[in-house]
C-alpha cells in the first residue's frame, strides 16, 4: 500500500471540494507501484462508497473493464509515461449493480518531480446516456434509410449562408449513382429532365425566397440515362425565431411505376371517352337521318291522300322516289361507317405516300386542271407508312378535295401536302390557302356529321366525318387549324 | 292570334319544303309562303325589307341544319337587325334532331318562339298559326 502523502490530491480540502463539485471522478495511478487513488466521485460513478474498494491497476483492468475493452486500456497504461500525451478513451466498466456502463477516461502522465513518483492523473465520466442516444440515433438512421429504400424515398437538404446541399443514400440509388456519392447542387439539378427544369428551379427558388412549400411531379434522367418519374416535396426551414428561411428540406420519391400506370389508365379512359363520343355522335346521326326521311315520307303520303290534281300527284310520286333514293344513300353511308369500325383488323400494307397521292391527283385531274389548282407535296422526311390502302386513299382524297372545294375565288388554290415524324408517330399535313373557317363557330361541326343526306349537292361534312372515323378507328387523330380567308391546315397523326 | 299573312320557310330539304308549302296552302294557314334554302339568302331578304310591313313575314320556320350558315347563325344575324325591323316575325326552329341540347339552346334565345321536332303535329301547326281547319 502506498503511503497516503504520496498522492497529489489527498488531504487537500480545497481540492476535495472542487473535485466533489465536478460531475467527473478523478484518479491518480502510481506508475511505479501500479496502485490507484480515486476521488469520492470516482467511487460514486462506479456505484461504490469512498474507500470501499481499492484495486490496483491489474485488478482494475481484470475486474472492472469490459473484456473487449481491456486491451484498449492496457495499451494506454503501458505506453505511459513513455509517450507523455493526453488521452481520452471510451470504454465499458462494471458498475456495482453488476451491469456494464459506458465511461470516458481521460488522462495525462506526470513525470517524477518534487520527490513524487511518476503518475497518471485523469478523470472518469459516465457517458452511458450519451452513448445510448448515439446508438438510438444510429438505429433510427438505419431504420429511416431502410424505409427510404423500401418506399423509394430519398431525402435532401439545401442550406443557405453558406450555400450547401446534401442528400440521403436512397437519393443516390434513385439517381442510379454510387451509393454514397453525394453530388453538389449544380450536379444534382442537372439530372432533372430539361423540360422540367424551369418548374423544379422555380419551386426551389420560391421555397427558399418566399417560403412556399412544393409538391411536384417531374422526370429525372438517371446517371445510367434512364428516365424516371419522381415526386419531389420540399419545405422551407426557418431559424429559431421563425423569421428567416435558412434551408430547404424535402424528399424525392421514385413514382415511376405508379405514374406509368396512371398515364396508361388516363390513356385508356381517353380512348373509351373518344369511342363513347363517336358512338353518341353516330346514334345522333342515325336518329337524325332516319327521322328526316320518315318525316318526308309521312308528309308526302299525307298529301297524296288529299291531292286530286294529276300533275301534283305525279310530283308527289316523284318525291316518293327521291325519298327512297335518299334513304338508300343514307343506309349506304351508315353501313360504310359501321364497316370502318369493324375493319380495323384488316392487314396493313407498306404504302408510299407519293404513289398514293399521285394516284389521287390523277383521279381529280379534270377538276384540278379546270380550276387551276396547284398541288405540291414533300414526303422526303417520311416516305412510307403501314396502313390500310383504301383508308389512306380515302383520307388523302377527302383532304385534297376539301381543299379544292373550299377554295377562294380570288387566288390560285394551292394545296401543300407533307409528312414527317413526331414523337415516333407519322404525321400528315394538308394545307390550303382557301376560305378557311371560323373554328370557334363551326369547329365542332367540321368533323361531325349533322347534315342529312338528302339530294343536296353541298352534302358537306360526310367526307371529313368518314375520314375522322377511319383515322380514329386505327388509333390516330385528326385536327385542324384554320383562319377565315387564310386557309386551313389538317393534321393527321397516324 | 292575328291571322298569318306571310310565312317564311328556311330549309334546304326540297321535299320537306314542297310538302310544307302544300300543307300551308291546303289548310290556308298563311296567305303566302316564301322559301329560302340558304340562311344567307333569307338574311339578305330580311335586311332589304326590314321597313316594309307587307314584305316582312309574320312567321319564320327555321331549320337548324343547313349548308353554310346554319339556323344558329341565322338567329345571331337576326338579333343584329331585329331592332331595325318594323315588324317582328315569330321564329320557330324545326329540327330532325331530338338532341335536348339543341332544344335548350333554342328556347334560351330571346328571338325563338318555340322549338319543334319534325314532322310537325296538328298541335304544332295550331300553336304556330293559331288555326287548323279540318
Amino acid at each position: 500500500m502506498p503511503t497516503q502523502d504520496q498522492y497529489i490530491f489527498q488531504h487537500n480540502e480545497h481540492f476535495e471540494l472542487v473535485l466533489q463539485s465536478l460531475d467527473a471522478g478523478v484518479y491518480e495511478l502510481d506508475l511505479e507501484k501500479k496502485t490507484f487513488w480515486w476521488s469520492s466521485k470516482f467511487y460514486e460513478l462506479l456505484g461504490y462508497k469512498r474507500g470501499e474498494i481499492s484495486p490496483n491497476k491489474q485488478q482494475f483492468i481484470n475486474t472492472f473493464v469490459f473484456p473487449e475493452d481491456q486491451n484498449k486500456l492496457t495499451a494506454i497504461f503501458e505506453s505511459y509515461p513513455k509517450i507523455a500525451q493526453h488521452f481520452i478513451i471510451e470504454i465499458r466498466l462494471l458498475h456495482h449493480n453488476g451491469k456494464y456502463r459506458w465511461y470516458q477516461i481521460a488522462g495525462q502522465a506526470k513525470s517524477r518531480s518534487h520527490g513524487s513518483r511518476p503518475c497518471l492523473i485523469g478523470s472518469l465520466r459516465d457517458i452511458q446516456s450519451r452513448v445510448e442516444q448515439q446508438e438510438q440515433n444510429k438505429k433510427n438512421e438505419l431504420f429511416l434509410e431502410e424505409i427510404g429504400v423500401m418506399a423509394k424515398v430519398g431525402g435532401f437538404e439545401i442550406k443557405l449562408n453558406p450555400f450547401s446541399s446534401t442528400w440521403s443514400k436512397e437519393m443516390s440509388i434513385i439517381h442510379e449513382l454510387p451509393e454514397n456519392y453525394i453530388p453538389d447542387y449544380e450536379e444534382a439539378i442537372s439530372y432533372v429532365k430539361p423540360e422540367y427544369l424551369p418548374i423544379v428551379k422555380k419551386s426551389i427558388n420560391d421555397a427558399l425566397t418566399l417560403g412556399i412549400p412544393y409538391d411536384i411531379e417531374s422526370k429525372i434522367i438517371t446517371a445510367k440515362g434512364r428516365e424516371v418519374w419522381i415526386r419531389a416535396i420540399g419545405k422551407p426551414v426557418y431559424d429559431e425565431k421563425e423569421e428567416k428561411i435558412i434551408a430547404l428540406r424535402g424528399f424525392f420519391q421514385d413514382i415511376d411505376i405508379q405514374k406509368e400506370k396512371e398515364l396508361a389508365f388516363k390513356a385508356s379512359v381517353n380512348l373509351i371517352n373518344e369511342q363513347n363520343h363517336r358512338l353518341m355522335n353516330f346514334s345522333h346521326i342515325v336518329s337524325h337521318n332516319l327521322r328526316s326521311h320518315a318525316t318526308n315520307l309521312a308528309l308526302t303520303l299525307n298529301l297524296l291522300e288529299m291531292e286530286t290534281d294529276p300533275d301534283e300527284l305525279a310530283h308527289l310520286g316523284e318525291n316518293l322516289r327521291k325519298i327512297s333514293n335518299s334513304f338508300n344513300k343514307t343506309m349506304e353511308y351508315l353501313n360504310e361507317i359501321i364497316v370502318i369500325q369493324t375493319k380495323t383488323n384488316i392487314t396493313r400494307k407498306s404504302l408510299k405516300f407519293k404513289e398514293v397521292t399521285k394516284r389521287i391527283v390523277a383521279s381529280l385531274k379534270a377538276e384540278i386542271e379546270q380550276i387551276g389548282v396547284e398541288i405540291h407535296y414533300d414526303f422526303e422526311a417520311c416516305p412510307e407508312i403501314d396502313y390500310i390502302p383504301a383508308y389512306l386513299e380515302s383520307i388523302l382524297l377527302n383532304l385534297i378535295s376539301n381543299g379544292i372545294k373550299y377554295r377562294r375565288a380570288d387566288v390560285t388554290p394551292v394545296i401543300l401536302i407533307k409528312t414527317y415524324t413526331l414523337n415516333e408517330r407519322i404525321v400528315l399535313e394538308v394545307s390550303d390557302n382557301g376560305l378557311g373557317l371560323d373554328l370557334v363557330k363551326h369547329g365542332d361541326k367540321l368533323f361531325g356529321m349533322h347534315k342529312t343526306f338528302h339530294n343536296n349537292p353541298n352534302a358537306k361534312g360526310i367526307g371529313l366525318f368518314i375520314t375522322k372515323n377511319q383515322i380514329e378507328a386505327l388509333g390516330g387523330k385528326i385536327s385542324v387549324k384554320s383562319e377565315v380567308n387564310q386557309g386551313s391546315t389538317f393534321t393527321v397523326v397516324f | 292570334m292575328d291571322p298569318v299573312y306571310l310565312t317564311c320557310l328556311i330549309d334546304d330539304d326540297e321535299i320537306f319544303v314542297y310538302a310544307m308549302k302544300k300543307i300551308i296552302n291546303l289548310k290556308q294557314l298563311s296567305r303566302e309562303t316564301i322559301t329560302f334554302d340558304r340562311v344567307e339568302r333569307a338574311m339578305d331578304y330580311l335586311s332589304v325589307h326590314k321597313e316594309n310591313t307587307n314584305a316582312l313575314p309574320d312567321v319564320i320556320l327555321l331549320d337548324i341544319n343547313l349548308p353554310g350558315e346554319d339556323g344558329w347563325d341565322f338567329i345571331d344575324s337576326f338579333g343584329e337587325i331585329a331592332a331595325k325591323m318594323i315588324k317582328k316575325p315569330r321564329i320557330y326552329m324545326l329540327s330532325s334532331s331530338a338532341n335536348p341540347a339543341d332544344q335548350q339552346k333554342a328556347l334560351s334565345s330571346n328571338f325563338v318562339e318555340n322549338y319543334f321536332i319534325k314532322p310537325l303535329s296538328k298541335d304544332d301547326f295550331h300553336s304556330i298559326f293559331g288555326t287548323w281547319p279540318v
